[in-house]
């Protein structure tokens, strides 16, 4: 295959040059390849940590905004539920309360009437 | 799954929105949304209903749910009883709450008491009942 000739000619160009290099650039080329290939493998390494799992991708350093968001996402979270949870359990016997107040022996009215009320306080204080 | 995040929000949204006690005023069910069962339990409230704030008429809907379980005694009671606590002020609804639990939690002869002492209190001259009234109002 020979798709980009003049590209292999620029390749052959630069190996025959590297020959007439001093020995101190060809080590100074060396370490500079040798740094950008850390960078490359660096992060790969990270690409893979981040889709393995949602946890690992939110702690992972490809998501600084989403990693500061998830502290006050969580408490609001739990403190929505709390509120949700808290005003079922109030709201309840509330509720309760109304259908058997007016399924009662007693009529509603005998609850409000100050006279009845004040008839029974004798018998609530014995 | 969805991002936490995306779902912690998806949480939150469906907790807001679906709760009860958010619902914007007038969305909970009309007269006419209510099921043929629901319209004959609460047939007394008819007139009211239009003009009842959201969360009465949430609790109407659960008494509703709970009626078909409650004797015909009860059932009859509680259809007597309607419009008239409807037409009573929160104030009052509060106070025949408050004294309704604590004559519940009475052991059961003391509450037979409270019963036969109604019986008698229903019997009294009007004066009597009045006298009994300012007596209590001046406490």
């Amino acid at each position: 295959m020979n798709e980009n000739p003049s590209g292999a000619r620029i390749a052959r160009y630069l190996d025959d040059s590297v020959a007439d290099l001093e020995p101190r650039i060809v080590r100074r080329l060396e370490a500079a390849r040798e740094r950008a290939l850390d960078r490359v493998r660096e992060r790969a390494a990270a690409t893979s940590v981040g889709t393995s799992g949602g946890a690992a991708r939110l702690a992972g350093p490809s998501h600084p905004f989403l990693q500061r968001l998830a502290l006050p996402m969580a408490a609001l979270v739990i403190g929505v539920l709390g509120m949700y949870l808290w005003q079922q359990h109030n709201a309840a016997p509330a509720e309760s309360d109304e259908i058997e107040l007016l399924a009662d022996e007693l009529p509603v009215h005998a609850y409000l009437d100050k006279g009845f009320q004040q008839w029974l306080t004798p018998s609530l204080q014995r | 799954m969805a991002h936490p995040v995306l779902a912690a929000l998806a949480l939150v949204a469906g907790l807001l929105l679906g709760h009860p006690a958010s619902a914007a005023p007038g969305t909970t069910p009309e007269w006419a949304q209510l099921s043929a069962q629901q319209r004959e339990i609460l047939q007394p409230l008819e007139r009211e209903w239009s003009g009842m704030e959201p969360e009465r008429r949430e609790r109407w809907v659960a008494i509703a749910q709970k009626y078909p379980s409650l004797n015909a005694e009860q059932q009859a009671r509680i259809q007597k009883r309607m419009r008239f606590w409807v037409g009573l002020t929160p104030q009052q609804r509060a106070e025949a709450r408050e004294l309704f639990k604590q004559l519940h939690q009475l052991p059961p002869e003391k509450r037979r008491e409270v019963l036969q002492k109604w019986v008698e209190y229903e019997q009294f001259p009007p004066e009597l009942k009045d006298a009994l009234r300012a007596a209590r109002e001046k406490k």
